[in-house]
């Protein structure tokens, strides 16, 4: 991360390509970030140039209070977030309402879940169904799950980023994990698989 | 005593090292005797795992031309346009305030003083920028104008309950005078600094 304030100070003495290096650097996260936010590739690909182009502008702003990603990631969030108040505004109910408990009763053993190998579950199908399992969620537990668990920022980070509470980030984060591991339990107990608890449980 | 449906409250937050040193021992007396409960955790551990692994950063070649040529295009725009501003900013009267310098450059300033509250995320605030750059070239002298990222300074916007950017506030002798919320014509903000002058 530290190299980034290097690079951030030869875009501002004019080095573009030292803009285009920060871009390829971040461009792949970025991407997929506003792609589980927006839930549309063709829109994604217009907010990720619009981050980009923010970002390239806002950057005499950046002080530096936060971390490159942290201010990065602000940005993208806020993108999307008022594509779709403005485009799908349905979408975007700040307090929408989970569908879920705070937490399932313990009773529910998600035997077939933990059975299922690891390389299953990260198969194309398996991705996919994780994909699936986060897309189900309201944006603003989408946008923690993925911030947190996908992009792997800090409770803190992800706050910042969020304008939220730390506080609020947490009980989110509960909820949308529990949320996504429901989906996934449900979908592999369906599924029904048989082999044996993965060796590394 | 916690029921189990307490504990896996807990759970979560267990997993990100949230919670003190003797909740942490409860949890895990409570996970080894609990089979129901260990079983909860250890899906929701896969699960943060699996979210961690299962989602990909790949991003399609057409998508990534597309936008190294966007940015090749607008980018190199905006260093014309940037360097207009700050040449413009350095003649005349356009500043860059912060939370640490609001009082002295704007609540205690010698004339009146425009602030314009943006965000480089904004979309509107990129419309009336310009604008504002364009007033402060024409009421130098008159009227400070200077300009405050919200992301950067939060606790001016706070204090003066600034809800929605861009805000365009006018101040004179420390007080505000009036603002304008949302990218508006330059006429309704020349009307607002003709007020004070």
């Amino acid at each position: 991360m530290d190299d980034d304030f290097e690079t951030i100070e030869r875009i501002r003495q004019g080095d573009y390509e030292a803009f285009e290096k920060l871009v390829e650097k971040y461009q792949g996260r970025v991407y997929r970030h506003l792609r589980k936010l927006v839930k549309d590739n063709h829109h994604s690909q217009d907010l990720l140039q619009e981050t980009f182009l923010s970002a390239y502008k806002g950057l005499r702003g950046f002080s530096g209070a936060s971390s490159f990603s942290t201010w990065l990631f602000r940005i993208a969030t806020n993108t999307a977030l008022m594509f779709l108040r403005k485009n799908r505004p349905e979408t975007v109910e700040y307090d929408d309402h989970l569908g879920v408990e705070d937490v399932s009763p313990p009773v529910l053993a998600p035997a077939e879940f933990l059975s299922t190998p690891l390389e299953i579950l990260l198969s194309n199908e398996g991705r996919k169904k994780i994909e699936q399992a986060i897309d189900g969620l309201p944006v603003m537990y989408r946008s923690v799950i993925v911030l947190r668990d996908v992009e792997g920022f800090s409770l803190e980070e992800v706050s910042r980023i969020l304008d939220s509470s730390v506080a609020a980030v947490k009980s989110r984060l509960h909820r949308a994990r529990n949320s996504v591991r429901e989906a996934l339990t449900g979908y592999y107990a369906e599924k029904g698989f048989s082999a044996g608890r993965r060796a590394s449980r | 005593m916690k029921t189990c449906e307490e504990f896996c409250r807990y759970l979560s937050d267990y997993l990100d090292g949230e919670v003190g040193e003797t909740e942490c021992r409860l949890i895990e007396e409570h996970l080894e005797v609990c089979p129901p409960c260990a079983l909860y955790f250890e899906s929701l551990k896969t699960t943060v795992e699996i979210c961690g692994k299962g989602v990909s950063d790949e991003i399609p070649e057409e998508v990534r031309v597309a936008l190294k040529t966007f940015l090749r295009t607008h980018c190199t725009m905006d260093c014309t346009q940037e360097k207009r501003s700050l040449e413009m900013a350095e003649h005349e009267d356009l500043q860059h305030v912060t939370d640490g310098s609001f009082e002295s450059e704007i609540l205690k300033a010698d004339k009146p003083a425009l602030v314009d509250f943006w965000a480089a995320w904004c979309g509107p605030c990129r419309t009336v920028g310009p604008v504002v750059e364009e007033l402060a070239a024409e009421y130098a002298g008159k009227i400070k104008v200077a300009k405050l990222n919200v992301d950067e300074n939060k606790e001016t916007p706070s204090r003066y309950g600034v809800r929605g950017i861009p805000t365009l506030m006018l101040f004179k002798d420390g007080q505000v005078v009036d603002q304008i919320v949302g990218a508006v014509p330059k006429s309704r903000i020349k009307e607002l600094l003709d007020k004070v002058c």
